[in-house]
């Protein structure tokens, strides 16, 4: 720490620290045009000009942009620091003569009326005083680099290239909101929103939050979703060999911390023009080393988490160039990187238990870790040939197929094939959470996490203990994440980054100021004013709709909500030993047995019968809160009440599957 | 002393401080609330709340995951 004295008043702070910020900080206010948190110092206003004293000279310096490095006196109001602010404030009072700030500025140091007239006399009160924050704030915040300054001198302005306003500008107005003078305004909005003030003001919070906080929170901006890859191995979540285990030793070998290189830095995100999170990364220059256009140089959209442990570690690959590779053929050929990271893990697992080997693969040998095998199968895959052939249908008929040609043990591939309504599972670990075996379960469109992520609610805070806890959440939050779904926004911006007050929230899982939020953009967009609860009756409409829709498709009852045992507890003997101590707590404190006297054999089966009827338990508490059978079909009652009853033929469906008044 | 976190009980050395409990723990997620007896503990302070024997702690992980 540096002890430095600011008009007499000691403080210490640390070393870099500038001199506008430790004189905020005693309260002692210095007059600053051009600087905003949000982005670097700049020293364009000069407005901020103190006077420093080293012991050895004085002189002037501007206060946001010197860095405190030793032990100074700074003179905020010394004659010599008002001196120079007086002649930079009557410059510009000649020139602006009617904007608010210069005013109240010019006024503290005793200016009223400048002495001269400025060629360039603008009357506005809104003129723009060239002090750069938008043009700062759309290069470094939002990194879109669509204003820029031209012109020098007198002549300089703010524009965009040609004076026009150019398609890459999607009107984020992070400029306009961070403008001193008000001299930014948006002329139309082709969205035409009842009320565009309230989005806007609801934006600005957002990326407030998101240039001041998610440097120290999530780290999206550097890194986008990758940061989970890390910290789901330190809470024995991340996918390792199909799901067997949740961390691996080499891990660290795909942190977040090995891909940040080979991600390009400080571009406007692909995912979402404007979006401050900007968390969609990519990778330029990639080197292919298989496939098709093996020797090329890409650019690879990603990885995200999901790639990076659906395509790592869960195959045994401790690679980033390998995932690298796998996420742009999977790009180029059109798969998904989450079913085929799923669908491979299951192959390689197959593999190593011999339900699989050479002569049914063609040759290719997919062990785990086997990154020659992977692209091989996924180059394959994309010409149709082999056994990519196979490996291409998926989990769900990969495992009749291994039964029926191969020979394969039908039970123990369902135990370990990780699809629930013939979708490949995202990439996380839910054998300790039983509320989120349920939110991959339930899920209308199978196993992904879109619904519901309630692992630390419900396996590490311990929040939500009871069945009914469990299926609260499992109502709230699939609810919630779905109204993102029905307004095409992104729930990311939700609960990647969080308010400073959020503890203070009172219920900070659901992040109630981002949701108040929600509600404004709406009420700003339609008109229509809308309370927290009403988004969730919005989502349920549609949710049991779909439900509905699932039945009619033939994947809406309960049988359809079963999943894997590998996603509930161990399957195999390997398993069960890796996490025995949990396991063996799990048996005397929950199920009442003594491990000590029982088999191996004995001590799994026991525990599977315990978490297989604690999961039954869980859809009944489930079905019941979300107001459907024990089939897990809405009730007249539910479809009435929420006015989906007039869809034409929607009750008779439920009556033809047995849903009775 | 024994301490409870997270609704279960944990032994862990005198003077042990909220921040490390957290690494103890290794809850590495960035997005986390710390209530020590109900009351809350701002992330300036973990550092310098010394936890005492019987204390009830919530280390509550926000929801996260993508």
């Amino acid at each position: 720490m540096i002890e430095v004295t600011i008009d007499g008043r000691k403080t210490e702070v640390a070393p870099g620290t500038t001199i506008l910020a430790a004189a905020r900080a005693l309260g002692i206010p210095i007059p600053a045009f051009c600087d905003s948190p949000m982005v670097e110092p700049y020293g364009a206003c000069r407005v901020c000009s103190v006077e420093v004293d080293d012991g050895r000279k004085k002189r002037i310096v501007t206060a946001c942009n010197y860095p405190l490095s030793k032990p100074l006196a700074v003179l905020t109001r010394s004659d010599r620091a008002l001196g120079v602010r007086r002649v930079v404030l009557e410059m510009m009072l000649a020139r602006w003569p009617n904007v608010k700030v210069i005013r109240e500025a010019a006024r503290d140091v005793g200016l009223t009326e400048p002495r001269f007239s400025h060629p360039k006399r603008n009357e506005s009160e809104s003129a723009c005083i060239l002090c750069g924050l938008c043009v700062r704030l759309c290069h470094e915040g939002v990194w879109h680099r669509v204003l820029a300054f031209e012109g020098r001198g007198e002549s300089r302005r703010v524009s965009m290239p040609y004076g026009k306003q150019p398609p890459e500008c999607v009107g984020c107005m992070a400029c306009a909101n961070v403008c001193p003078t008000g001299a930014i305004r948006f002329a139309e909005d082709p969205n035409r929103p009842a009320n565009a003030d309230r989005i806007r003001r609801a934006g600005a919070e957002l990326t407030r939050e998101v240039l001041l906080l998610d440097g120290s929170q999530c780290r999206m901006r550097e890194v986008g979703t990758a940061h989970l890859v890390e910290i789901m191995n330190d809470y024995d979540l991340l996918p390792v060999h199909n799901y067997r285990f949740g961390a691996h030793a080499e891990a660290h070998r795909i942190a977040s911390d090995k891909f940040k290189p080979i991600f390009s830095q400080g571009i406007d995100d692909g995912c979402a023009l404007g979006c401050d999170m900007a968390c969609a990364k990519a990778v330029e220059g990639h080197l292919l080393r298989t496939g098709p256009d093996k020797g090329k140089r890409v650019l690879v959209d990603g990885p995200e988490y999901e790639t990076a442990s659906g395509c790592g570690s869960n195959l045994g690959i401790f690679e980033p160039w390998a995932i690298v590779e796998i996420n742009y053929y999977c790009d180029h050929y059109g798969l998904d990187t989450i079913s085929f990271g799923t669908l491979m893990a299951f192959v390689m697992e197959c593999f190593e238990a011999g339900a699989l080997n050479l002569e049914r693969t063609g040759g290719i040998d997919l062990r785990f870790g086997s990154i020659d095998g992977t692209l091989e199968v996924l180059h394959q895959m994309a010409r149709g040939e082999g056994f990519g052939k196979i490996a291409g249908q998926g989990i769900r008929r990969m495992k009749r197929i291994f039964a029926e040609r191969f020979g394969a043990d039908p039970a123990f591939l369902q135990d370990i094939g990780m699809e629930a309504k013939g979708l490949e599972y995202s990439e996380y670990v839910t054998k300790e959470s039983l509320a989120q075996q349920g939110g991959y379960g339930i899920a209308l469109k199978g196993p992904q996490h879109d619904e519901a992520w309630l692992i630390f609610m419900d396996m590490v805070n311990k929040q939500i203990p009871t069945f009914e806890d469990k299926a609260e959440a499992l109502h709230y939050f699939p609810m919630w994440r779905t109204w993102f779904g029905l307004n095409g926004l992104c729930k990311l911006l939700w609960n990647d980054v969080e308010p400073e007050d959020n503890a203070e929230s009172g219920a900070p899982a659901k992040v109630p100021r981002h949701v108040r939020g929600y509600c404004e953009f709406f009420a700003g967009m339609t008109g229509k004013e809308v309370a927290p609860e009403d988004l969730i009756a919005q989502s349920e409409r549609v949710y049991n709709f779909q439900r509905v829709f699932n039945l009619k498709m033939g994947f809406g009852r309960r049988r359809h909500d079963a999943i894997p045992y590998r996603s509930q507890g161990p399957v195999t003997a390997e398993e069960y030993l890796s996490r025995e101590e949990r396991y063996d707590k799990q048996l005397r404190e929950e199920v009442g047995a003594d491990p000590a006297t029982m088999t191996l054999d004995e001590k799994r089966a026991a525990l599977r019968r315990y978490r297989e009827d604690r999961y039954e338990k869980l859809l009944d508490a489930v079905y019941k809160r979300r107001g459907w059978t024990s089939d897990g079909i809405p009730t007249l009652a539910k479809v009435r009440s929420l006015g989906i009853d007039r869809v034409e033929g929607l009750v008779d469906l439920l009556r033809a599957n047995g849903v009775a008044e | 002393m024994r301490l409870t976190v997270n609704g279960e009980p944990y032994a862990c050395s005198e003077g042990l401080t909220v921040e490390g409990l957290i690494r103890e723990k290794t809850f590495t997620f960035p997005l986390k609330v710390v209530f020590v007896n109900r009351q809350l503990v701002r992330k300036d302070r973990f550092a310098s709340t010394v936890l005492r024997d019987g204390d009830v702690v919530e280390i509550v992980h926000l929801i996260g995951g993508g």
